[in-house]
């Protein structure tokens, strides 16, 4: 296992996240596991609150002060998103387009190019309605990756 | 929280609740500006002359006067949450400047009463605008009446007023110069501040504080703008930058307002924000860069 890798997990163990959040499921979904990648994508998988949003900043806060790869969280209301893995990536065209509403939660509202609806919620609460993913992108050579639970991986 | 609607009522209730130096006490003062000042529910009415006749039944559903609240779901990092929060974010993704306050604005009118507003902002130092107010307030305080007397004044007695902060809690996550809190008010449209925390000092956990009376002869609709604003610039790449204001339990914001001839405490009227939990009031800019993520 890559050294970064290690040094990241055992970061993430010292916040003790599982039982932290203990009414969430957590899952690393990102490339970070397999490459170097400038983020580490994380989901919380359960009810979005204000109370949460305010917690999972501070973690983003306090992660980034102690590693320069930042933190990406997502709170997801359900698993849904993940059924769509392996379809997104036998997609062929420029868009893959979703034939279900897909609801997350972001801490911020950055700009994306793909197809999206915001909404502000509360502070570091934003509920994006998302309709597809670009896949001329990043994406185009690259696939979607599986999501592995973070408790397996500590 | 407002006194009860019905039922029981005690002098004492009605003391505390307008923040009368008469609450606990053995002394009966239903002359005190505090309990007549006191912010009355629809339909009721505190007679405010002296020794006029009052009712108990009079202060249900009453009100000590207090500010805070942000109600402008138009613009994302505003707090939509209600009237009674003063709680306010602002989060630069790009690293640059982030701030987040509050501008508190006195109005004199001309019917000798004082109308007191505020406005959630991210404006910083500037004045900023005054549209989208977020709330306002009328505080029934007459610039012009002398208790001692029970006496109009001359219109150039005016008032004084000051920041009076107890149980303030901030937290800087960088701790550089360009993490800081400030309290203040304005000269025209320039910012002046007369208390402020910033990062290199490091964190204040328990912080208190009373500015100097500033004298205030009231021009009927000219504001006196005062702001609370902290703010956070994170300039490094990797960085992050973030300034936190809370209060701790028991703790309060005040702006407290006074006769200019009269000092003592009986005749002084408080804009108040108390504590009510850790993300109320809280302001909190952030300032760091992730967007390559």
């Amino acid at each position: 296992m890559r050294k970064v890798l290690v040094d990241y997990l055992e970061l993430l163990k010292s916040k003790n996240l599982i039982e932290r959040y203990r009414n969430h499921t957590i899952y690393i979904w990102s490339n970070f596991i397999l490459n170097d990648s400038p983020d580490v994508d994380i989901q919380f998988v359960g009810e979005a609150t204000p109370e949460l949003a305010l917690d999972l900043w501070d973690l983003k806060i306090e992660c980034y002060k102690q590693s320069p790869i930042p933190l990406d969280i997502c709170i997801y209301p359900n698993t849904k998103i993940f059924e769509h893995i392996d379809r997104f990536n036998e997609c062929t065209e420029d868009s893959y387009v979703f034939d279900e509403e897909i609801i997350r939660y972001k801490l911020r509202n950055y700009s994306y190019r793909d197809e999206r609806e915001v909404e502000y919620i509360a502070p570091y609460l934003y509920k994006i309605k998302q309709l597809s993913v670009r896949k001329d992108g990043k994406y185009k050579t690259q696939n979607w990756p599986q999501p592995i639970l973070l408790k397996n991986l500590l | 929280m407002a006194l009860q609607t019905s039922g029981a009522i005690s002098l004492n209730d009605i003391y505390v609740e307008g923040n009368s130096p008469y609450a606990g006490g053995q002394t009966s003062q239903m002359n005190d500006h505090s309990i007549r000042y006191l912010v009355e529910a629809t339909g009721r009415d505190i007679s405010k002359a002296s020794n006029s006749q009052i009712s108990f039944s009079d202060f249900y559903g009453a009100t000590k006067f207090e500010f805070g609240g942000a109600d402008d779901s138009s613009a994302p990092g505003y707090d939509t949450a209600g009237t009674n929060d003063f709680t306010m974010t602002d989060d630069d993704e790009g690293g640059g400047q982030a701030y987040a306050g509050t501008k508190i604005a006195l109005q004199a009118l001309t019917n000798n009463t004082i109308n007191v507003f505020y406005k959630d902002n991210t404006d910083g130092p500037s004045i900023g605008t005054n549209g989208a107010i977020d709330d306002t307030l009328t505080m029934t305080i007459n610039p012009y009446y002398d208790p001692s007397t029970s006496s109009v004044r001359n219109a150039d007695h005016g008032l004084q007023w000051r920041w009076a902060v107890s149980g303030l809690n901030v937290s800087f996550t960088a701790e550089h110069s360009n993490e800081a809190i400030y309290f203040g008010y304005y000269n025209v449209n320039s910012f002046v501040s007369q208390q402020s925390y910033v990062g290199t000092g490091g964190d204040q956990s328990n912080a208190s504080f009373t500015t100097a009376w500033r004298d205030w002869n009231p021009i009927p609709n000219v504001l006196l703008n005062l702001k609370v604003y902290c703010k956070a610039n994170e300039t490094s790449t990797s960085g992050v930058s973030q300034t936190v204001m809370r209060l701790n339990s028991g703790g309060y914001i005040r702006i407290e307002l006074r006769q200019t001839d009269d000092a003592t405490t009986a005749d002084r009227h408080y804009i108040r924000k108390n504590y009510i939990s850790s993300s109320n009031p809280r302001f909190q800019a952030s300032s760091f860069d992730d967007s390559g993520s």
